[in-house]
């Protein structure tokens, strides 16, 4: 057995040490409490345990702890990403433990939806707790291990003060770590002591060249394409940060290591993929043709991280690009692919408060007839969205609500998931108050109600047509439909109780399902 | 990055949530000058107890435009550090603060740009 300990160890809860079954979508189960099933069944559709090798290393990891894990290695420290279940292997030896999340305590949106709605909490942040709560990790602080804690829900450590004496974590790290990461490295090697917090603003973020290059698979292929977005949208904060495109030569090695490692589907990372080589929001077709052939070349199935409905409208109608996109990406190997999508709201008055340039190339006063030309363009192209709604904006009013609930109803012939978040603030937005129960209208219920309805009915086709088809899926899918089957009675109740209308456009989605 | 020129924000004495007000002060007034990186330093008498960071919360969440370190230093080493420095700090007394800082030599004095209670 090999006798290798390293000293700086990089992990994640199980909730993010996943492949989710190589469906990155069954990754969102985990921001929800186990409803309907035993929390260790609920566990395993969405976070089943990772493969590692003898020591522990996963086979597949999360993009930033891997990047992290590359830039370490490169500076010559003993440094990997560990699963979670083997940590004990190597915290006795270990100087540094790394964390990183998308969502430590169930804080960010949909989780803390979730949470408000059921009164559970999610299985991510149990997960994480769980995590942390681990004696090993108490000796091993006792000993002398810093813990540094990062990735994008970094900030939640600052409303869990607790939390953060509790288990001692020495550093947050909130922003792109790669040069940050190195100085506090480097303190806990020489004995200096480490800064409490560090916020890496747009003068400290890396440069291409210091951007380093994974050496392990990614969770489900992911690959980053470009960083940052112009889009300026208010209650973003990656729009903060300055634009960059990874060159096409960094983007087919990182290909080329998730394929050697055996990950043969990828998913192509970025704000809005469709900005991808271009100026600002003008579109650039070559680089983005180029993009999807060699993605092609080496990967068996693409998906899309984010794209804006207006990048897709404007692809299309300018450049027939999705179509051409299509061609490329669409063969025997792959019928569809997914991407998630900002609605955000149906309302142009609040729209131009919020996100007055989302709609770009076209004005914002156009955006209804954007999003549902986008939802047009995306179904006839067999692109499957998984779109958000955000509830409780600031300054949101009883009409911004209306507008969104008209939209909904334009939107339901297109196949799509429709999820509404409530606010949380971040990007400039980061000084308002937070959105709680206290606020909820029945505009926002019915507004959930519309999304909850159009969902289930589009979950089952997408199941069967395109996300979980085949044999060795059924066990899944199978899963899934009884949880479905289960939240579509529960939800009947709860409208039966509280007195709320059945929703009778069901009937008229049910027609264009035929 | 933390080899980078950062503008110091000196906080001396305990804060809390009621302080914010002056932390924001003293970010903006670092930003005035045109510094994007900023260091809040704190001096405690309990090192290790975060409930500063009340106070701070609302500066860090509300700031994207500077790169901003927080670090944590016992009141005992704050005379020693006096002595040291040699360009203009932004002072925030918290309790005691000004009390601390009053026996401070002029020089000192004069480099302090204090955010006023």
């Amino acid at each position: 057995m090999s006798q290798e300990k390293f000293e700086i160890i990089l992990t994640t809860d199980r909730t993010m040490m996943s492949n989710h079954h190589g469906r990155e979508f069954l990754g969102f189960m985990a921001t929800g409490p186990p409803i309907g099933l035993p929390e260790s069944l609920w566990m395993w559709i969405a976070a089943p345990k990772m493969k590692t090798d003898e020591v522990g290393r996963p086979w597949q990891a999360p993009y930033a702890l891997r990047k992290l894990e590359a830039l370490l290695q490169d500076k010559g420290y003993n440094a990997a990403v560990i699963d979670p279940d083997h940590l004990n292997r190597h915290l006795p030896n270990a100087k540094i433990l790394m964390l990183s999340h998308h969502d430590y305590f169930a804080l960010c949106p949909p989780s803390s939806e979730w949470w408000v709605v059921t009164k559970q909490e999610p299985v991510n942040s149990r997960s994480f707790k769980r995590l942390m709560n681990r004696p090993e990790i108490a000796q091993a602080k006792r000993r002398g291990m810093k813990i540094i804690a990062g990735g994008p829900a970094a900030w939640h450590w600052l409303y869990k003060l607790d939390y953060w004496m509790k288990w001692g974590v020495d550093t947050v790290v909130d922003g792109e770590g790669e040069r940050i990461v190195l100085d506090l490295v480097e303190k806990v090697y020489s004995g200096e002591p480490l800064p409490r917090y560090v916020f890496v603003g747009p003068r400290d973020v890396p440069t291409i060249e210091e951007i380093p290059e994974i050496k392990h698979a990614s969770v489900n292929g992911l690959v980053e394409i470009m960083r940052g977005c112009p889009r300026g949208c208010k209650f973003c904060s990656v729009t903060l940060r300055p634009l960059r495109h990874i060159p096409l030569e960094k983007i087919e090695r990182e290909i080329q290591v998730n394929v050697r490692e055996g990950v043969e589907t990828g998913l192509l990372h970025s704000e809005d993929v469709l900005l991808y080589g271009g100026r600002g929001i003008i579109l650039n077709p070559d680089a983005l043709i180029k993009l999807h052939r060699l993605a092609k070349r080496y990967w068996k199935s693409i998906a899309w991280s984010h794209a804006s409905l207006a990048a897709i409208k404007n692809a299309e109608e300018e450049y027939r690009l999705i179509s051409r996109i299509r061609e490329i990406v669409c063969d025997e190997g792959q019928d569809y692919w997914g991407v998630e999508v900002g609605i955000e709201t149906g309302s142009v008055k609040l729209a131009k408060k919020i996100m007055p340039t989302k709609s770009a190339p076209y004005p914002i006063e156009k955006w209804p007839e954007i999003v549902e030309d986008a939802f047009a363009i995306m179904h006839e192209n067999h692109i499957v969205p998984a779109a958000t709604l955000i509830l409780g904006l600031p300054e949101e009013t009883q009409d911004d609500l209306t507008a969104t609930l008209e939209l909904l109803d334009r939107l339901e012939p297109y196949r799509s998931l429709i999820v509404p978040m409530f606010f949380v603030p971040m990007g400039v937005l980061k000084n308002k108050d937070w959105f709680t129960t206290v606020r909820i209208t029945e505009e926002h219920v019915e507004v959930m109600r519309k999304c909850f309805w159009h969902s289930l009915r589009w979950a089952e086709d997408i199941m069967d047509r395109f996300y979980l088809k085949g044999f060795y899926a059924y066990p899944v899918r199978l899963l899934l439909k009884l949880f479905l089957s289960y939240v579509r009675r529960k939800e009947r109740v709860v409208e039966e109780r509280v007195g709320i209308r059945r929703i009778e456009a069901e009937a008229v989605a049910q027609k264009a399902l035929r | 990055m933390l080899s980078q020129r950062f503008t110091e924000v000196w906080v001396i004495g305990e804060v809390d949530e009621t302080d914010s007000e002056l932390l924001k002060q003293a970010l903006t007034t670092a930003l005035v000058k045109g510094s994007r990186r900023v260091r809040f330093r704190f001096y405690l008498s309990a090192p290790g107890n975060l409930s500063y960071m009340e106070a701070m919360r609302h500066v860090l969440l509300e700031n994207v435009a500077a790169s901003i370190v927080v670090e944590e230093k016992p009141i005992e080493e704050l005379k020693r550090d006096l002595e040291t420095i040699r360009d203009e700090i932004i002072v925030v007394p918290g309790r005691d603060g000004l009390r601390l800082l009053n026996d401070s030599p002029q020089r000192v004095k004069s480099l302090m740009k204090v955010v006023g209670r």
